[in-house]
């Protein structure tokens, strides 16, 4: 027995530490990626980086999952993305474009021809050659093949695109079969960041989702996603490299309170920060803090095809139960200042002084009990049960509550709170909703051919239908402004969206990190940053 | 053999359930991986591209195919295979359920050897208590603790082990394994077995005879407790498997853990099915282990097992 029980547990460890150095040898992290016993730790303002290589350490919230850029939801889906690809144009912080892999362009024939002049030399990573007009052609062409499953034909308005030309190597031309004034700011996004042919073409389509090659600042440099990223300074870049980063690390981080401890300990060089107390901590502490306005708008919503909100008079007095400044006093997660639209104002073609919120509890009573309700109605309010969707829900039904509704707040999985409120069954939902940069999206989500579906309003107006549509035709930007500022003040007339407030990210950094640079498509670059 | 035999069914029984199980959840693959935001037309190309337009029975006899080549499809959310996707996050949570049940075992046997010896006096309270302590708290709380004193304070291991390169493996287990050691209840589990070998006749005899007090302790009580000690180190083995999610998070490691949560967060089903499948496969063999070791604490089971075939 006193053998074998020595033996059993001899045994036990034995199989463990075996399976264990099968798994992990060699890997200090079990990433997958060799450590570098060479690489300077960080250590923020006193960095042993000082010495030699400048590393620059980051960090992502989200999980990283893919690459190919046809498939991206945003620009920073990636955290590195943005720093290894770029578009034809780059997009300002005043919405303006300026060139990039386009060196200049000129539009022609009523606006129905655009003419790209590529920037001659630029060099795609890795080897894989000159970046010419076939690369440009091969990038939006490939969005309509079923093989990609891109996400952004409808962004990039590829079904207007009649054809791609490309005359030469350094002229790709866009003929168009009807006007689009945002053709420009399209080319601008991450939705049109463009790949290597060769690239697809030597190592296979998949390899785009698996070995990024772009023609930018930082060359992907191995790590996996959702893990570990890194990337190396790209000596071949054609810009003006005005930073002394010469390696970024990106690791993923989900826990807050480990993040901060990371930060506060030098471990990262920066961060994105959502907690207004926190961020106001390091700004009292000396820390740079650069805010960042996303495209994101805090609302309450209601369904108007449902009861009790199919009476205009009852939405009424749920436009007259919330108070916006109760919300930005008391949500310390992104919340930034009461907006005039359901677009957010970082958003083109937003309306950012229409809507002016008038807080009358009394008022909303009185509404009440004229639509029928003497003692109040019953509604369900729906929430996402994470840390952005269940703080303003709570504040919402408190709101509510004070102004003659009986809330039943549902706060629910994410996928279950979006399920319920898209098949059309939530009388009314709170969301930190995401425009594109060009507002088509989120407008045109209202009309009668979306419901049901993307409307989850129920909205079924055919003065709003018309003004988006004649909007999303518009032959000046002008027009396209007219109509989809009048569209949005139909809207916010039927009272269906109360617009709360903007949400912004604070980037904080160590204070040895100098040059950020904002950028208008709101992408995080270090092209321009020096450590120490 | 019979039992490897029998994880063939079970594991089947495992893929068939979480196939039905997670599609039965409210909520929709292409809804949740695209977001609020997301328009129909790209919802409709998302579900066309990814198969979730054909009916659910289509989609099972599809997975079932694949599986029998090896295949566990492609991940919804990675664009990639699964077994890939599960295979770089499966050495992190495999180095930290070894190092954790192994170092834990040790450290918790001891304690609990020493508090049953000492019984009703002053080690005895203090490691119960200390047990206790460690039971009752939370695990991220635990972590965050070790993180503020030996991270911050101290500045002995990093705050993110897979931040910092270049570091001793030591420094980058050393938070998540203390966790682990702090939080287990095994000290208990030891204690009392061992109480209650030490009730028993033979130890009596052994003490009449003059035995020496570690002697009868650590050989004849630690040797006859070992039966619960290694039930309780399999189960917990098994458990650290899928149940590593609140480590990973706080440590800031990438495991199988948080890969299935995230997974079922944005309904990623074929990599729900994949590393279920994957964990399954592990607690299968965590169980084995287990039998295997207990049959050798104790020859009587091996008998008795024989005997059953």
């Amino acid at each position: 027995m006193k053998k074998t029980g020595i033996l059993a547990l001899c045994l036990a460890a034995a199989l463990c530490l075996g399976a264990l150095s099968a798994c992990s040898s060699g890997n200090t992290q079990g990433d997958g990626a060799p450590p570098s016993a060479s690489s300077p730790a960080p250590s923020g303002a006193d960095s042993p980086a000082a010495d030699s290589a400048k590393v620059y350490y980051m960090t992502t919230n989200f999980e990283e999952s893919w690459w190919d850029p046809a498939l991206f939801m945003q620009i920073n889906d990636v955290s590195l993305a943005p720093m290894i690809y770029e578009t034809l144009v780059e997009l300002q912080t005043d919405g303006t474009v300026a060139p990039q892999l386009a060196e200049s362009w000129d539009i022609s024939d009523g606006g129905l021809t655009y003419t790209f002049n590529l920037r001659k030399g630029v060099q795609w990573h890795k080897g894989y050659g000159e970046f010419t007009s076939a690369d440009v052609k091969f990038t939006l062409e490939r969005q309509t093949d079923p093989a990609v499953a891109s996400v952004n034909a409808d962004n990039l308005n590829i079904a207007n695109i009649a054809a791609i030309e490309c005359p030469d190597e350094y002229t790709v031309v866009f003929k168009l079969k009807a006007a689009d004034v945002d053709l420009l700011t399209r080319m601008s996004l991450y939705y049109s960041i463009i790949v290597c042919k060769a690239h697809s073409d030597k190592d296979g389509v998949a390899s785009i989702n698996s070995d990024p090659i772009g023609t930018g600042p930082f060359v992907y440099d191995g790590g996996t996603l959702g893990i570990k990223t890194e990337a190396v300074r790209n000596t071949e870049w054609w810009g003006d490299f005005t930073g002394n980063v010469d390696r970024v690390v990106s690791t993923f981080m989900s826990d807050t309170n480990t993040i901060y401890m990371a930060f506060d300990k030098g471990e990262l060089h920066s961060t994105g920060l959502y907690d207004k107390d926190k961020i106001k901590e390091y700004e009292d502490k000396g820390y740079p803090v650069v805010n960042v306005p996303l495209l994101q708008l805090l609302y309450v919503g209601v369904n108007m095809q449902l009861e009790p909100f199919d009476n205009p008079v009852v939405r009424e007095a749920f436009f007259n139960a919330i108070d916006v400044q109760y919300f930005l006093d008391n949500l310390y997660y992104g919340t930034e200042s009461a907006v005039g639209s359901y677009v957010p104002p970082s958003s083109k073609y937003a309306l950012t002084d229409y809507f002016k919120f008038n807080y009358d509890p009394e008022r909303s009573k009185q509404l009440l009990a004229e639509a029928g309700y003497p003692d109040g109605v019953e509604v369900t309010l729906w929430g996402a049960s994470d840390a952005l969707g269940q703080p303003p829900a709570i504040l919402t039904q408190d709101q509510l509550g004070k102004a003659g509704f009986k809330v039943n707040l549902q706060c629910v999985d994410f996928g279950v709170f979006i399920d319920q409120v898209r098949n059309g069954t939530a009388q009314m939902w709170v969301l930190y909703n995401t425009t594109g940069a060009i507002a088509d999206d989120t407008i045109n989500r209202y009309t009668s051919k979306s419901y049901p579906g993307s409307n989850w309003c129920g909205v079924t107006d055919a003065e709003y239908d018309a003004l988006v549509e004649a909007g999303l035709n518009a032959k000046t930007e002008q027009e396209k402004y007219d109509s989809f500022y009048a569209a949005q003040r139909r809207l916010m007339d039927l009272q269906v969206i109360y617009p709360i407030s903007t949400f912004s990210v604070g980037e904080v950094m160590q204070k040895n990190v100098s040059g950020y640079k904002s950028y208008g498509d709101l992408g995080f670059r270090l092209q321009t940053v020096t450590i120490g | 053999m019979s039992r490897l035999l029998l994880a063939v069914p079970a594991m089947l029984g495992v893929f068939v359930v979480v196939f039905f199980v997670i599609r039965m959840l409210p909520g929709d693959s292409a809804e949740a991986m695209l977001g609020a935001s997301a328009t129909d037309a790209q919802i409709e190309t998302y579900r066309a591209a990814h198969g979730l337009d054909k009916p659910a029975p289509v989609q099972f006899w599809i997975a079932l195919k694949n599986l029998f080549r090896g295949d566990l499809g492609d991940s919804l959310s990675h664009y990639r295979p699964v077994l890939s996707v599960v295979l770089e996050r499966l050495p992190s949570t495999i180095e930290l359920a070894a190092y954790g049940i192994v170092l834990g075992s040790v450290f918790a046997v001891i304690l609990g050897v020493v508090a049953a010896s000492f019984r009703g006096r002053w080690p005895d309270l203090i490691i119960t208590a200390y047990s206790t302590f460690g039971m009752s708290l939370p695990t991220f709380y635990i972590g965050l603790w070790i993180l503020m004193v030996f991270a911050v304070k101290l500045d002995v291991i990093p705050v993110s082990a897979s931040a910092v390169e270049g570091l001793p493996r030591w420094k980058t287990l050393f938070g998540p394994v203390l966790t682990i050691v702090v939080g287990g209840s095994l000290v208990r589990t030891t204690r009392s077995a061992i109480l209650e070998i030490l009730e028993e006749d033979f130890i009596r005899t052994a003490r009449a005879k003059g035995v020496p007090k570690a002697l009868i302790l650590f050989r004849h009580a630690l040797g006859n407790a070992l039966i619960p000690i290694i039930t309780m180190v399999g189960y917990g083995l098994a458990v650290s498997f899928g149940g590593a999610i609140v480590l990973e998070t706080v440590f800031g490691r990438s495991g199988v853990g948080k890969l299935l949560i995230d997974a079922i967060t944005v309904r990623d089903y074929p990599l729900v099915q994949g590393t279920t499948f994957v964990i399954a496969l592990f607690m299968i063999v965590a169980n084995l282990l287990t039998d295997v070791a207990a049959g050798f604490a104790d020859p009587r089971i091996r008998v008795a097992g024989a005997g059953e075939l």
